[in-house]
């Protein structure tokens, strides 16, 4: 899915302090656990995390 | 010690349109929706559009990865015209010549094909003289007592049923037609890749010391899944009565640790032709065919592919193989790509005081772009290019507006089928030795990555890396 500049200011902007998050990442960007420590240091509850393979 | 090389590469490409309902996710997205197998079969290509598809030919090495960059997009449109099935590294073969293949293969009568197809493809499978008698067709009494009352899986080609795969044990999965037909179908398109690989040599397969599996199939039963060795029996199909072999997994880095191995058994004196080797992927036939329908891109996951390589003492025509510069990504190195590449490339780099730039060529997942990008995975090798670039950035050696160019030069566009351990960084070994027998390349980094964590034991990936250099007389 391609983001917008201004679409990517607000992810930037996303307050993820007491939200559940589901994680998914891929390894050629960023991982799964990444993206959980990402999250929770942000306040966030990450009910799921995984790392996926897309090829 | 002895320095080895990478004497020679051999590829195949098994066309298998019918197999393509077997792949994992057609099994699964066929078994939710029985309607989506019409649309899926209509959306397969015919024999003629595989062969003039032009990641095809680069793969079998009738062309150049570079000759993809001028071959406008999408490729499966503007195929090659007059292209035929046989390249200098490789070789493309028909559904029928892969059933064949398997029969011949079948050391069990796990498979039974009709006589019409046994037909065709002892016709086409002439250098397999030594075992092709056992391609015998079933009439069609004994395969319509099969198809109602064994227990398997129907085989189909072109619009009739024309075989059958058993299961061997009723309450042992491993054992299970579906796992077995995996099994078989790596097995014979190995044992072809590694039939050319010793043909294209010119070496007599009693010559061959030890064969190392690197394919992505689990052969074994319910008390060892994925015992293996799946090396040893390809090896007894090709005649290499003197080898044995083990399999060694790594999920797709698989090839470059056992080319690295391999290296080290020759460099240690231990043996003097060693073949690494790696069989098709069922599993992934059609993988990404639900995204492929939705874009109205044909269904392009529809050829198993196939490899073998020969290791041995260097030779003055091979590509050196530099044990003292190969890159490991070790268990306390992170796992993002920037931390993946610093482990891979720089530091053996470094440790030897190269920059990422005297490497003329990278190879890195070679995944087809084609393939992915529908699917929303992006163009893989591309990313990784970038990836690399930006780190010659940081090292400061190009600069910012140099990355397009970086991957221009040291890069390729992504050719090979997307059958895991297939495109990891080894599609090009066979462009890389011709090209530095053209004189047209010093140095060549190839680089593989692997998933460990989708089998659940650890949230690691994985990845190895080596360079092959110019040999004296190449």
């Amino acid at each position: 899915m391609a983001v917008t500049t201004d679409e990517m200011k607000g992810f930037l902007h996303m307050d993820l302090n007491g939200k559940s998050v589901v994680a998914i990442g891929e390894r050629e960007g960023v991982n799964g656990p990444s993206l959980k420590l990402l999250a929770e240091s942000a306040g966030a509850d990450v009910v799921f995390s995984v790392t996926q393979c897309f090829v | 010690m002895r320095e080895p090389a990478i004497l020679n590469s051999a590829y195949a490409l098994a066309h298998a349109p019918e197999l393509v309902r077997y792949g994992s996710k057609p099994v699964r997205e066929i078994r939710r929706d029985p309607s989506l197998l019409p649309s899926m079969t209509e959306g397969l290509r015919p024999w003629n559009e595989v062969i003039g598809y032009p990641p095809n030919q680069v793969f079998i090495g009738n062309l150049q990865p570079d000759d993809l960059v001028s071959i406008p997009r999408p490729w499966y449109r503007n195929r090659v015209e007059h292209a035929v099935t046989s390249g200098p590294f490789g070789r493309m073969i028909t559904q029928a010549a892969m059933y064949g293949l398997m029969k011949l293969c079948d050391d069990f009568d796990l498979l039974t094909i009709d006589e019409d197809l046994a037909e065709q493809a002892r016709l086409e499978l002439i250098e397999f003289d030594h075992r092709r008698d056992r391609i015998v067709g079933a009439g069609p009494a004994e395969l319509k007592k099969l198809l109602d009352g064994g227990s398997g899986l129907p085989l189909y080609h072109g619009a009739r049923v024309a075989g059958f795969i058993r299961t061997a044990h009723e309450q042992d999965p491993s054992l299970a037609a579906s796992v077995l037909l995996e099994n078989l179908a790596c097995k014979a398109t190995a044992a072809l890749a590694v039939s050319d690989l010793l043909r294209y040599s010119s070496l007599a397969p009693s010559r061959v010391d030890y064969l190392f599996n690197s394919g992505e199939e689990a052969v074994g039963d319910r008390y060892q899944r994925g015992g293996g060795s799946l090396s040893k029996a390809i090896g007894e199909v090709v005649g290499c009565v003197n080898a044995t072999g083990s399999d060694l997994k790594a999920f797709c880095a698989a090839p470059v640790h056992a080319l690295i191995a391999a290296g080290a058994m020759v460099a240690a004196g231990l043996y003097d032709h060693v073949v690494v080797l790696g069989g098709g992927s069922l599993a992934k036939l059609g993988m990404k065919f639900a995204a492929h329908l939705r874009n109205g891109v044909p269904v392009m996951e529809d050829c198993l592919a196939s490899m073998a390589f020969l290791v041995g003492p260097v030779d003055g025509y091979g590509m050196r193989l530099r044990l003292d510069l190969t890159g490991k990504h070790p268990i306390g190195a992170g796992s993002s790509p920037r931390a993946i590449y610093e482990a891979l490339v720089m530091e053996p780099l470094a440790r030897v005081g190269l920059g990422i730039t005297d490497i003329d060529r990278y190879a890195v997942e070679m995944h087809n772009p084609e393939i992915t990008e529908p699917g929303g995975s992006g163009d893989v090798p591309r990313t990784n290019y970038r990836t690399l670039g930006a780190m010659a950035v940081l090292q400061g050696e190009i600069g910012r507006g140099d990355i397009d160019h970086f991957v221009a030069e040291h890069g390729m566009p992504g050719f090979a089928p997307t059958q895991g351990h297939i495109p990891a960084g080894v599609p090009y070994l066979g462009h890389a030795q011709q090209a530095m027998n053209r004189q047209d390349l010093d140095r060549a980094m190839i680089v593989a990555k692997g998933s460990l964590f989708l089998g659940r034991m650890t949230q690691l990936v994985d990845g190895v890396s080596f360079i092959v250099e110019r040999d004296s007389h190449s």
